[in-house]
């Protein structure tokens, strides 16, 4: 960012270098588009989980799960050339039991939460915990699980010790994009928060099955349409 | 802020009074914002990009990673040699890649679904930028920028003369797939879209009567399983400014059952609108301003031709697919051409946001989509050739005549009327 190309002046131009690179950093300090800095997106969390809405929302759902953090994006005219831009963040998390998305604007220049809301049938994409927790859900389902282990025999030639073995991606799932997959507690897909599992073995070979997870029910979809024959 | 900024923040004004003490002139020119007219720059350090060409045209932009988008390029303006700075786009980014497979096996949303930013944004190396420069988000190296020959600009018996461009581009990945975004800002003002498709295969299948219907065979009994690439883009143009764009469709239909001629058709929108690809009439498309016109007189515009090879035409549920063009007023919250996070009654697909809004005067939007048709070869292991799938956008009279070969005439051409071979 900004700091990395003051470093980049100060090995062209030397103390040159360093002064203008005050100059330049002072001038163009956090420029409107740039991405919020690491601290600037834990600050953002901190803000939003004082909240009072954020922690009445938190109450009431079984689970939340923080998504992602990033800077929040304006309208067009409120980007043109400001002093001193916006620095805010928007805020993602998922409420289960409650199925809604949370999405709070945090402005990091006033310190405070501009607006905090949740809504229904939105999924942002799958955190890392949330990915892990469906493959473990596929991996313990009698039947999922069994499909998941002769797959993995037939690409890797040995049998699955555990999730080490394996390297996993997982994509939301939405029942509707995909009426024919989308079968027992795979049908409330979108409402609620489903993973489709993509698999290969430690080495990149792939794991012929997409196994379905409804994180929100905690259950695993048997993966009929990608069962080989 | 972080400790860094405040430090920097406090300093300030000293390093401004050092710097003005110490100004020695050509010397310090490199630490001095660089020249021509002043344009609001909403980016620093590496995600800012200025690069001037060997004719001296010029592209500025800003590049900022976004969770679910992946690289967006902002503020995108072109100059042309010993021309005024123009804005081209405000914002252009992919808004959406949507994989069917042939086997209904599984139909892939990855934009909005699993995102291009984030951890999926790969981190690049120097063998990822041979001859080019990476640039930054933080720690990461993520984007890559370089300009290199790209060939003719023209050639006219003697008049021989290469071109430049200035190329920027960054990795995702996805599951299998290494998606690269690879945009060329070319010296005559023209800009490449391309995303490349490389990595290894998603699905096979081990079934025969499957394989054969719905794929191609590979290797030791398994069939690769054919599928569609449905690339979409968000392409925010503000030719010369916000305000006075407007889109035109242009195609050249016969003018009658004979064939013999062919009439130039040209349909301004007035209001949103869906449209298909129509290449047995040439169909295109350009924005141009309706106010500012070039010294000839004529307005100023960007010219979408559309060059479609293939072309996806889904199930009743993926409405999306049923045109390549969308033209609508801009909408934050309209981001995406399917799986559109309905925030707030947003709509959640592009075929949505064509909800009949005029566009007389206002912001517009244009959105386009190209299909690939991937049939697997054996090739395609142990991992991927990169497959290109690009479309170009190019000043349609930006300029009153050329800004590259008009120097060049001048220079090159002795006798522009005398063919001697």
């Amino acid at each position: 960012m900004h700091a990395a190309g003051s470093r980049w002046l100060l090995r062209r131009g030397g103390v040159a270098g360093w002064l203008g690179a005050c100059l330049w950093a002072g001038s163009v300090l956090a420029g409107a588009y740039d991405p919020l800095t690491q601290a600037e997106l834990d600050r953002a969390v901190q803000l939003a989980q004082a909240d009072q809405r954020f922690k009445t929302l938190q109450a009431r759902a079984s689970r939340l799960e923080l998504l992602f953090v990033e800077r929040h994006e304006e309208g067009k005219s409120q980007t043109a050339g400001d002093e001193r831009p916006a620095r805010r963040a928007d805020v993602f998390a998922y409420l289960y039991g409650q199925e809604q998305t949370l999405h709070a604007v945090v402005d990091l220049n006033r310190g405070r939460v501009d607006q905090l809301s949740a809504q229904a049938g939105v999924q942002p994409p799958l955190n890392p915990a949330e990915s892990r927790r469906a493959l473990d859900l596929a991996l313990a389902d009698p039947q999922a699980g069994k499909v998941i282990r002769d797959e993995y025999r037939a690409a890797a030639g040995r049998a699955l010790q555990s999730a080490a073995d394996l390297r996993w991606r997982a994509l939301i799932f939405y029942a509707d994009a995909h009426p024919a997959a989308a079968e027992g507690e795979a049908s409330a897909c979108g409402a609620e928060r489903c993973a489709q599992l993509l698999l290969t073995t430690r080495d990149n070979t792939v794991v012929n099955v997409m196994p379905l997870v409804n994180l929100s029910r905690n259950a695993a979809v048997a993966s009929a349409p990608f069962v080989e024959n | 802020m972080n400790r860094l900024e405040s430090v920097m923040s406090l300093t300030q004004p000293l390093c401004l009074a050092l710097a003005l003490l110490a100004w020695t002139g050509p010397n310090t020119a490199m630490a001095a914002p660089p020249p021509g007219p002043a344009l609001p720059v909403n980016c620093s350090g590496d995600y800012r990009v200025d690069k001037t060409l060997s004719n001296g045209a010029r592209w500025t932009l800003c590049w900022e990673p976004r969770f679910l988008e992946g690289v967006v390029l902002r503020d995108v303006v072109y100059t042309a040699p010993q021309g005024e700075p123009v804005l081209v786009l405000s914002r252009a980014n992919p808004a959406q890649i949507h994989v069917p497979y042939d086997d209904n096996g599984a139909r892939f949303h990855d934009v909005s679904d699993y995102g291009l930013g984030g951890p999926h944004l790969a981190r690049l190396d120097s063998a990822d930028c041979p001859e080019g420069e990476l640039r930054s988000n933080g720690e990461r190296p993520v984007v890559c920028l370089k300009v290199v020959n790209r060939g003719y600009v023209t050639k006219y018996y003697t008049t021989a003369l290469q071109g430049e461009a200035l190329r920027l581009y960054s990795v995702s990945h996805v599951g299998e797939y290494n998606y690269i975004y690879d945009y060329g800002f070319y010296d005559d003002g023209s800009i490449e879209f391309a995303v490349g498709a490389s990595g290894k295969l998603q699905i096979y299948t081990r079934n025969a009567e499957k394989g054969e219907k719905y794929g191609w065979p590979l290797g030791a009994l398994q069939y690769g399983v054919s599928h569609v690439h449905n690339y979409y883009w968000r392409l925010d143009f503000d030719l010369a400014g916000v305000d006075d764009d407007q889109v035109e469709e242009l195609a050249f239909p016969p003018e009658d059952e004979t064939r013999e001629t062919r009439i130039k058709v040209q349909t301004a929108f007035t209001e949103e609108a869906a449209r298909t690809v129509e290449p047995e009439n040439f169909r295109s498309w350009r924005i141009k301003d309706t106010r500012l016109t070039n010294a000839d007189g004529h307005s100023i515009s960007y010219h979408l031709e559309a060059d479609p090879a293939h072309r996806f035409l889904g199930p009743d549920y993926e409405p999306f697919t049923e045109s390549e063009v969308y033209i609508t007023r801009y909408r934050l919250c309209e981001r995406f051409a399917s799986h559109n996070p309905s925030w707030n009654g947003c709509a959640e697909d592009a075929p949505g946001f064509v909800n009949g809004e005029s566009l007389e005067g206002e912001d517009l939007v244009l959105w386009y989509g190209q299909a690939f048709h991937h049939l697997p070869s054996d090739e395609d292991e142990p991992k991927m050739h990169t497959h290109w799938s690009r479309f170009y956008v190019r000043p349609r009279d930006l300029n009153s005549e050329s800004p590259l070969t008009s120097s060049a005439a001048a220079s090159q051409e002795a006798h522009p009327h005398s063919h001697a071979h």
